[in-house]
């Protein structure tokens, strides 16, 4: 295996991609944006962010096929579990449909 | 007892999966780590889309100090990936530094959230002011205690590379406390976005 | 490597990071734990056999201005307590914390967990947690009294009825928990990497897949009850409003906030049920894995269907996470949501059916051996069977409806749950008490113990299902002749009552030959039951590192009169074939 062998990630980049999102994530706050829209943009540029950090700083991209299960497995849970509140807490999801379209 | 000095047992770290044992717990560990920020980030979604209405966040909190703490997570990050980056190169002295730098960094980010909480308080903006309050104090609050933890596992772990006794055989150690570090600057770029900027 | 292994010191050796002391640790604990709980069982079925008449001794000590009648704040804290305790104080640090420190690590041929340190500091923090459940006894208003699922929105206001005693619950269900977890960590890692040489998954005892199922579950889940209590926590003592609704309810003062948006009830019994019901599972997978290799064993048998049994409890280890709503049928859940609960409930019939049947296959026609680990393996099939067999009822949402919150559900609970892990505890203890000791339980006894108990145990949860069903005897009422509808039933209460104190009291046999054993019982030989797993391989009691040379593996675990076994009908994992 090559545990022992960390490929050479090249930090400052990775921090550059972060510090830039980041400060796009601030000054997209106050472009007073629609509240969907808004929404959209920072959840869009965090999952970006998680990624990078996931991938790079802790070497996800370069596992093996065990832990890349573990990891992708809790977040399928993590997902479903997060859609299953969804009915009773936030409110019936095909009313919700119904009244957007 | 002598005996178990002479027993060839089975040593430990038998890799039946190829990866390092060590690494392996980190991971199972995170996996644990990522349903219990699953329940906290997930009921705050949940209460928040159910709810009749909502702050808007920054009429209550401080966005340009929650930045300059992001940029600081995210700097520390890229100490630690360099302290490993060391450890691995076989440089204990430049490793330590990093890892003290890294935690340094960890201690200014506690100290801006503490600073953080003391203007908001003084401001009228407590737990139990709204729903916002409640989930804005309990979310980051077990963010920063996670931060702690890290603080001082990282200075745990630098005295062992500084002293030298850590090496070859448990490079593992430095890397885990560095995967953990990671992991916390990862939640905290996702409450970030979706809790104080949203 | 081992030199920390060796005690040295009482600190060490109460400290001790070796799998096998902790181990014992843990059963100690567990058994404490279960004693506790027991009694108050015990309490709860007096008080509801005679409601209204003074309790027996304590009821002049405790509440003499009723005249010694149980007050029902008192019957609140025993049924809260009776079931927190039993599952987290009882169970959990006997079948996961002693079976799976025992037998994981000796089972697989490992010298001892991967993390002995975390391993050690996960029996501390349970040792903590019950320590804190107990100090919650003595505060002012006493233990928490709000039952073990804990529902907000009573729960989590502080002036409604419970004191700083469900305050320290909460807590102390938060470190049982965080226990749980670093324990799983170690569980899980150790069976993937830690194997001897030889040991493939599917060579593993299913006692030690049970284990690892249980630990998946432990890692994903705590963390999810563990959260919501912390919320809950909160809401009692810093004023947030987590599940407490908002204005215009009726809790939306005392403490919580008002004139805000609010937060919801429901959210915490998803939250609960999302943790709860695969919690279930948690405790059972190492008690069916258990049963599986004991059946085996003293059927001199190979497992039926091995990989079967294997792959439908992995399977349930995916289904027990998505069906935690069942439990809330009655709570004004989505329909939407309730029925897509009831068919995923009703799908894991077909994995828990498929084990369940290679079970009996595994003893059809076997040359059974009727020891006490048998005997109460084979308690567990029957209790097990026909616990299973209710539940089906209670996963539709019609019948739920007239059932929920019924005797029925408790019956059905402890046949399914309490009584196959009560029983899976007993069979665990006889099979593996001469390993951990070195000497072995007196055999009648042990039988005396399972076939008292068997009777008393399914009469007692027969007759609660039974005023369950046909009456719709609720559970938490603490004197069921205050309700003209519940009359006819009473005499069913007494008979309840009375075989439960039986029960308890043929307890006392186990305790016994426990300790007389202990002290005196006759040496065990390395492998009295002749089974094949590894650790009646190691010597009797294994010393520390376990194994005078790493063993390795020649053949699955349940190879009883397979051909390659020759005369002796037998060999372990690791003699070669002859």
């Amino acid at each position: 295996m090559t545990d022992a062998a960390h490929p050479k990630v090249n930090a400052i980049s990775i921090f550059l991609w972060l510090a830039v999102l980041t400060a796009a994530e601030v000054g997209v706050v106050y472009l007073h944006l629609s509240p969907v829209v808004l929404a959209a943009l920072l959840v869009g540029t965090a999952v970006v962010k998680a990624l990078l950090v996931a991938s790079y700083f802790m070497h996800l991209k370069f596992e093996g096929k065990l832990i890349l299960w573990m990891v992708g497995g809790t977040m399928i849970l993590a997902t479903f579990f997060l859609l299953m509140l969804w009915p009773d807490i936030v409110g019936d999801p095909w009313a919700w449909v119904m009244a957007e379209g | 007892m002598t005996q178990s000095s002479t027993y060839p047992a089975t040593p430990h770290g038998v890799l039946n999966t190829g990866v390092n044992t060590g690494k392996l717990g980190m991971w199972v560990f995170l996996a644990s780590e990522i349903m219990f920020f699953t329940a906290l980030i997930g009921s705050y979604i949940v209460l928040r889309l159910g709810a009749d209405s909502w702050p808007v966040p920054g009429d209550y909190l401080a966005v340009p100090v929650l930045a300059v703490n992001t940029f600081v997570l995210i700097t520390s990050s890229v100490t630690m990936v360099k302290a490993v980056q060391a450890f691995d190169a076989g440089d204990n002295d430049r490793s330590a530094r990093l890892l003290l730098l890294t935690a340094l960094l960890g201690c200014v980010f506690l100290t801006i959230k503490l600073w953080d909480y003391n203007h908001m308080i003084h401001n009228e903006f407590k737990i139990n002011t709204n729903l916002l309050g409640s989930i804005y104090y309990f979310l980051t609050g077990f963010h920063g205690l996670h931060v702690l933890g890290g603080v001082i596992s990282l200075l745990v772990i630098r005295s062992g590379v500084k002293s030298g006794k850590l090496l070859g055989g448990q490079h593992f150690r430095v890397e885990g406390v560095g995967l953990y570090w990671h992991f916390v600057d990862l939640i905290w770029i996702v409450l970030f976005a979706i809790l104080c900027l949203v | 490597m081992s030199d920390h292994h060796a005690p040295q010191s009482l600190l060490s050796r109460v400290f001790s990071t070796d799998h096998k002391v902790i181990a014992r640790q843990y059963l100690y604990l567990g058994l404490v734990g279960l004693l506790v709980a027991g009694l108050f069982a015990l309490m709860i079925r007096w008080q509801l056999a005679y409601p209204g008449d003074a309790f027996p001794i304590l009821g002049n000590l405790f509440w003499g201005e009723t005249n010694g009648v149980m007050p029902p704040e008192f019957y609140n804290m025993l049924f809260t307590m009776h079931g927190a305790m039993m599952v987290f104080f009882a169970i959990t640090p006997i079948v996961i914390g002693a079976f799976g420190n025992f037998a994981i690590p000796l089972q697989l041929g490992a010298d001892d967990m991967a993390f002995p340190v975390v391993n050690m500091l996960s029996f501390w923090v349970m040792f903590l947690g019950a320590v804190i459940m107990t100090i919650s006894f003595f505060v002012p208003g006493g233990a928490a009294g709000g039952g073990w699922t804990a529902y907000p929105p009573l729960s989590g206001v502080a002036n409604y009825g419970v004191g700083h005693g469900a305050s320290l619950w909460l807590l102390g269900i938060a470190f049982a928990g965080t226990s749980s977890l670093l324990g799983a960590v170690n569980y899980v890692v150790t069976t993937l990497n830690m194997r001897c040489a030889g040991m493939t998954l599917m060579r593993m005892p299913l006692a030690v897949w049970g284990l690892f199922c249980t630990s998946v579950l432990n890692l994903l889940w705590v963390p999810v009850v563990a959260a919501a209590l912390f919320m809950m926590f909160m809401d009692r003592t810093a004023g947030t409003a987590f599940f407490l609704a908002g204005p215009g309810s009726l809790f939306a003062e005392g403490g919580a906030l008002a004139g805000q948006s609010g937060g919801q009830p429901l959210l915490f019994q998803h939250l609960f049920w999302g943790f709860g019901h695969p919690e279930v599972y948690i405790l059972i997978f190492p008690v069916w894995g258990l049963v599986g290799d004991l059946l085996s064993t003293f059927s001199r048998k190979p497992a039926f269907g091995y990989k079967a049994t294997v792959l439908s409890m992995i399977t349930i280890l995916f289904l027990s996470q998505i069906v935690w709503g069942h439990h809330m049928f009655t709570s004004g859940m989505s329909p939407l949501l309730g029925t897509a609960f009831t068919f995923l409930t009703i799908t894991i019939s077909v994995p828990t059916a498929i084990f369940f049947l290679n079970w009996l296959c595994t003893i059809w026609r076997g040359s059974l051996r009727f020891t006490p680990p048998m005997l109460f393996a084979l308690g567990v099939v029957f209790v097990f069977g026909i616990g299973g067999l209710t539940g089906l009822f209670l996963a539709l949402q019609a019948l739920d409806i007239w059932l929920h919150d019924t005797y029925f559900v408790v019956g059905h609970f402890h046949f399914t749950l309490a009584a196959s892990v009560f029983f899976g505890t007993f069979a665990g203890v006889y099979y593996w008490f001469p390993k951990m000791f070195g000497k072995r339980m007196n055999q009648s006894l042990g039988k005396w113990h399972f076939y008292l108990s068997f009777v008393s145990l399914t009469f007692v949860f027969f007759m609660m299902m039974y005023i369950g069903a046909t009456g719709a005897h609720p559970r938490r009422i603490a004197d069921p002749t205050v309700y003209n509808f519940l009359g006819p039933f009473q005499d069913a209460n007494v008979l309840i009552g009375w075989g439960a104190q039986f029960l308890g009291v043929v307890q006392l046999i186990f305790v016994w030959n426990f300790f007389t054993s202990i002290r005196s019982g006759e040496p065990a030989s390395d492998n009295p039951w002749e089974a094949s797993s590894l650790e009646w391989v190691a010597p009797t009691p294994p010393p520390h590192g376990n194994f005078p040379v790493a063993p390795t593996v020649h053949r699955g675990p349940h190879e009883y009169n397979a051909p390659e076994t020759g005369e002796r009908g037998w060999l372990t994992q690791a003699e070669p074939s002859a």
